[in-house]
């Protein structure tokens, strides 16, 4: 059938009826898809947001967890001056403190410039913890072995810090001469190695 | 609703068939008022599609065999059989008959058509001027063949009479429920007349010569052997052919049924009654009924009106088919769109509620403004150094001490002591020398770290009190040495010097007189190491490395 068989009157109505439902249906379908479409994106971002939001609170309740368990002892070790800045002035203290009440014949110390922790000692993972170790030379002249460990039971009760004996030697000065009982002359030399040891956190923009 | 055209010749009649029902019946005569009538009656009725069924004297049937081809070699030698029976004439056609039992197997065929079209011309016109979609046109003998199935006749050879005008009389030869010929006989009277009582009587002596000249003639073109049974089936009112079947009882070969037509009619599904009392109502019911039997003689061009009509009726089904699907899927998106927009509302909803928790957590975790991996790091890295840093030389120098008041012989004159993973080095030896070196060390710490770390200590003293009797300096120094490692608090006891060193490596001189006893004091020397695990250093060292810290990092 050739278009020049057609005649269209005949068709012509219908034909355009077609179209029209046509028109009107493409219209109203794209119409509705896109409506359909916009809900779906916005759903699919809420989502997005539903899903991530769900991550952090999870996140957030492992973090809950971690700071509850750890948050305590923290808050201690930050008390007790092992985080933060060293605490040097409240070393002399106590150093001179321990003398008023001892009366020991010999307290000397050298407080040596602050160093990175030695790589024998655990190191942090966290880069942003940054420790150090400051040594100290102590020189005691006591009387007997018993000042020895007042000296160091009374560094451990009260130092602003932790510190670590690294090493020690206890020597008579005279291992001839007999035992004094003048307690402004030593009868036992000590000389200890101590290591403070700081801890400081690098807070990055976010944490502040 | 369907209507129906039937055209004999001598008149044209219209029917309306809906639903089994003929109605709204009309009759044309074939001259100048009978078009003018059939104009207006096409215009005056809601315009329909009209099949047209014909039961002309033009009509010519002739069955053929060609050679059975397929494809395009069929559609020519099909092509070539119809211009062959009729060269001129439009409204034609041809049947597939099956195939020959024997010989070639040749493609059996009946080519019909009208000879001559002039009787149709006018009324065709009219259709086609009025533009009234033409169906199709129907011959009346082929459409018999969907009557052989009613009277059980498809699968025998079967002589089909009826009448469907008062002067004519329609014979159709089927064999095997396929038209092989046809022939209508046109007399000057009426067949069926009154008798004195006023009852319908069939003019027996016509009639019966018809039929015996088609048989005669059937026979003549070898489509009947001689002598061969043939079923004669008369259709019309039973009371008006019955004097025929009394007739024909004699003859032998032929079994003659007279095959009422209105009870044909109701077994092809008429429900009303017959519209004349002629058989054209009966094939009409036919042609209604059977909605694929459309056209048989008409080409494209009388149709195409018939061609629009559907087109504009598919146009119209689609457009609401369109409409309903458009409407549908609307509705379904329209409905999905509300739904995915409560889901996106819920979900914000829920995101609120969670950064409303998230952001009372975060202010509850605030309190030092740092991440709680940083606060864990920082315990555990403590953890790691007091672990560390928990010896201390007193409790060595206390453990020392117990044993030496046991031994009042042994005399300590100093202690060097230290922390270390490596039992077998000697204090002292601590202060390294580069960072490389340090580095190595720290690698072998790490390898020592499962053994823990150790307390060594050394220890210079001398014996005293035992007089110049150095056998019993040296035992009491066994002595010593054996209690420290009774104690069980030191995994290791080494003698680096006994008292007067009989080591057989080592020089040795003396001097038995009176300046001997300070110089003996002097040779009752000796110096130990000491070395013990660190209480604690193993936990220790575990929650370093639970912290991750080595000594490489």
């Amino acid at each position: 059938m050739k278009s020049t068989d057609i005649e269209w009157d005949l068709v012509q109505w219908s034909l355009l009826a077609a179209l029209l439902c046509g028109l009107i249906g493409f219209a109203a379908v794209s119409y509705s898809g896109g409506l359909l479409d916009d809900a779906y994106s916005g759903y699919q971002r809420h989502r997005n947001q539903l899903n991530q939001v769900a991550r952090d609170y999870r996140a957030a309740q492992d973090d809950r967890v971690l700071y509850e368990q750890y948050v305590q002892r923290f808050a201690e070790l930050q008390d007790r001056g092992v985080i933060g800045e060293e605490q040097r002035l409240a070393w002399v203290e106590l150093l001179r403190e321990i003398n008023d009440q001892l009366k020991l014949p010999v307290l000397r110390y050298e407080i040596h410039p602050r160093q990175p922790l030695p790589i024998d000692h655990p190191q942090p993972r966290d880069e942003k913890l940054l420790a150090y170790e400051t040594s100290m030379t102590l020189s005691l002249g006591v009387l007997h072995e018993g000042d020895l460990f007042t000296v160091e039971h009374l560094l451990r009760e009260r130092a602003q810090g932790l510190f670590e004996t690294r090493g020690c030697e206890i020597l008579r000065p005279d291992r001839n001469a007999p035992v004094q009982f003048n307690p402004r002359l030593a009868n036992l030399e000590a000389h200890c190695q101590l290591s403070w040891y700081t801890v400081q956190i690098e807070r990055s923009e976010d944490d502040r | 609703m369907r209507r129906l055209l039937f055209c004999s010749g001598n008149r044209m009649l219209a029917f309306d068939w809906s639903g089994g029902r003929f109605g709204n019946a009309a009759c044309f005569t074939p001259d100048d008022d009978g078009y003018r009538d059939f104009q207006r009656y096409l215009l005056d009725v809601p315009r329909r599609p009209v099949t047209l069924l014909v039961d002309l004297i033009e009509e010519e049937f002739h069955a053929d065999s060609v050679p059975f081809v397929r494809g395009r070699d069929r559609k020519a030698v099909l092509d070539r059989a119809l211009a062959k029976y009729f060269r001129t004439s439009e409204l034609r056609t041809v049947r597939l008959q099956g195939r020959e039992r024997g010989g070639r197997k040749d493609q059996q065929i009946c080519v019909c058509g009208l000879g001559s079209a002039t009787i149709l011309k006018r009324w065709l016109a009219i259709i086609a001027h009025n533009r009234i979609a033409l169906r199709g046109v129907v011959s009346l003998p082929l459409a018999g063949e969907l009557l052989l199935p009613l009277i059980k006749a498809d699968k025998q050879r079967v002589l089909l009479v009826s009448q469907q005008s008062p002067e004519t009389l329609r014979q159709s030869f089927y064999d095997n429920g396929h038209l092989k010929l046809s022939r209508l006989a046109h007399h000057r009277s009426e067949l069926i007349s009154s008798d004195s009582d006023g009852r319908p009587r069939v003019d027996v002596p016509h009639v019966l010569a018809d039929i015996r000249n088609t048989l005669l003639f059937l026979r003549s073109q070898r489509l009947l052997q001689r002598n061969e049974h043939v079923e004669l089936c008369l259709i019309g009112k039973r009371e008006v052919y019955a004097p025929l079947e009394a007739e024909m009882a004699g003859d032998e070969s032929v079994n003659c049924r007279i095959i009422d037509s209105a009870e044909l009619a109701h077994k092809a599904g008429l429900r009303g009654e017959l519209p004349t009392a002629y058989c054209e109502g009966l094939f009409g019911q036919l042609v209604c009924k059977h909605r694929d039997l459309t056209n048989h003689y008409a080409p494209w061009r009388m149709r195409r009106h018939f061609a629009h009509t559907l087109a504009r009726r598919g146009l119209w089904v689609a457009s609401a088919a369109i409409l309903l699907g458009a409407t549908g899927l609307t509705g379904h998106n329209l409905y999905n769109a509300s739904l995915y927009t409560d889901y996106a509302l819920q979900a914000r909803t829920e995101v609120s509620r969670y950064r409303q928790v998230l952001s009372e957590q975060t202010e509850e975790s605030t309190r030092f403004n740092l991440p709680p991996d940083a606060i864990k790091s920082t315990v555990k890295l403590v953890s790691g150094l007091e672990a560390h840093g928990r010896a201390s030389p007193l409790r060595l120098l206390g453990d020392l001490a117990a044993v030496v008041d046991q031994h009042p012989h042994v005399d300590i004159h100093s202690l060097q002591w230290q922390t270390h993973f490596d039992d077998s080095i000697t204090p002292g030896s601590r202060a390294l020398s580069s960072r490389a070196e340090m580095q190595q060390q720290a690698e072998r710490q790490n390898n020592d770290r499962e053994g823990g770390e150790f307390e060594i200590a050394r220890v210079d003293g001398g014996m005293i009190g035992f007089g110049d009797n150095y056998r019993q300096s040296v035992e009491l120094f066994h002595d010593f040495v054996a209690a420290l490692r009774k104690s069980g608090r030191y995994s290791r006891v080494l003698v680096e010097k006994t008292p007067f060193d009989m080591d057989p490596g080592a020089g040795i001189s003396g001097d038995s007189g009176d300046s001997g006893a300070i110089e003996l004091r002097s040779r009752a020397t000796f110096s130990l190491l000491l070395a013990r695990p660190v209480v604690g250093a193993a936990d220790g060292a575990e929650q370093a490395d639970d912290n991750g810290a080595t000594g490489n990092t």
